[in-house]
């Protein structure tokens, strides 16, 4: 009779049981990965906007794979709920903190290529600006991304995810802006071990959680 | 040689809700407590239980007025969400009350 239950616990649990399914490490590679195939494109002769819109458009490829997969694959086997209120304010909280991070690497890439690119005020400025500043900034903007994010989701994998997003947007960043070669192999390695872990992650999760057995819901009591 | 239990801890084990005290009910309960609701699915998967089990037991509970029970439909399927009413939430609130007062009574 010694039924003690741990709410906190049990609470934890039941929000950690949406990363089960890997899919959203899958996802972080893949996004990683498109990353790494624009850094090519921004060094070959295709001109702006062609970058921009093949990175939304793989993006979108990636957010709608996710996306396919939870529905049809995820839901299925795990169900579907409405999240109490501390699942609901850790989310919000999340959401905002890696909104704003992940636009201002955005921005900061952005810039920073554009500067390379067309000049800035003074081949100093436009050196420290370009060679230190912005990657440092990049990566510390990354670091407070997947750090907080795994913090506050209770998702302890984003901060290997982390780890080899540094190492992969790093290298990306000697690949375009220093023209390191190496450095887009780099970016490439990190994305294929994330989707790696993540494909591990799925495959267990569907020898662990086969579609249960529904009878149909035609009891009217 | 500590003898039987102290007294209080026999009444306040006799005054447990026993429709929430059985196994299988108590751990639906904790996952609706939770959580604003769930599917049978989520239900299913968490306790491990089969459509059947936990439909009953849903239904005792629902007699009870502890849980509501929403059929609707996603898109063709059919959907049906599981919740605590307000009163399932106090009566599972004072089961757990009851119940470490029980056991804090316990001798060690």
């Amino acid at each position: 009779m010694n039924t003690i239950i741990d709410l906190k616990k049990l609470e934890r649990k039941t929000w950690s049981r949406r990363f089960e399914d890997g899919l959203l490490d899958i996802y972080l590679g893949l996004i990683l990965l498109v990353v790494a195939i624009c850094g090519m494109v921004l060094r070959s002769d295709i001109e702006a906007p062609w970058p921009l819109v093949i990175y939304a458009v793989l993006a979108f490829g990636a957010w709608a794979l996710y996306g396919i997969g939870r529905q049809f694959i995820t839901r299925p086997r795990m169900g579907q709920i409405k999240p109490g209120p501390q699942a609901k304010a850790r989310r919000t909280k999340t959401i905002v903190v890696n909104f704003i991070c992940v636009g201002l690497t955005v921005l900061l890439l952005m810039v920073t290529i554009g500067m390379q690119r067309y000049g800035f005020g003074g081949p100093s400025a436009e050196t420290i600006f370009v060679h230190l500043v912005a990657p440092i900034a990049t990566i510390l903007i990354l670091l407070l991304s997947f750090g907080l994010g795994a913090a506050f989701l209770e998702y302890n994998r984003l901060y290997a995810i982390g780890i080899l997003y540094v190492i992969g947007v790093g290298g990306l960043l000697l690949y375009v802006i220093e023209e390191l070669d190496a450095g887009v192999v780099a970016t490439f390695a990190a994305a294929v071990v994330v989707i790696g872990m993540g494909t591990i992650v799925f495959v267990r999760f569907l020898r662990e959680h086969p579609v249960p057995v529904m009878e149909e819901a035609n009891n009217e009591r | 040689m500590s003898g039987s239990p102290p007294a209080e801890s026999i009444h306040a084990l006799n005054g447990l809700n026993r429709l929430i005290h059985e196994p299988a009910r108590l751990t639906l309960m904790a996952f609706l407590y939770v959580v604003e609701s769930g599917d049978y699915t989520f239900l299913m998967s968490e306790t491990e239980m089969t459509w059947g089990n936990l439909s009953a037991h849903l239904n005792k509970l629902q007699e009870a007025g502890y849980v509501e029970i929403e059929k609707g439909y996603k898109g063709k399927k059919p959907n049906t969400m599981v919740r605590l009413t307000e009163s399932g939430r106090e009566a599972f609130k004072a089961y757990r009350q009851g119940l470490r007062q029980a056991l804090d009574h316990l001798p060690d």
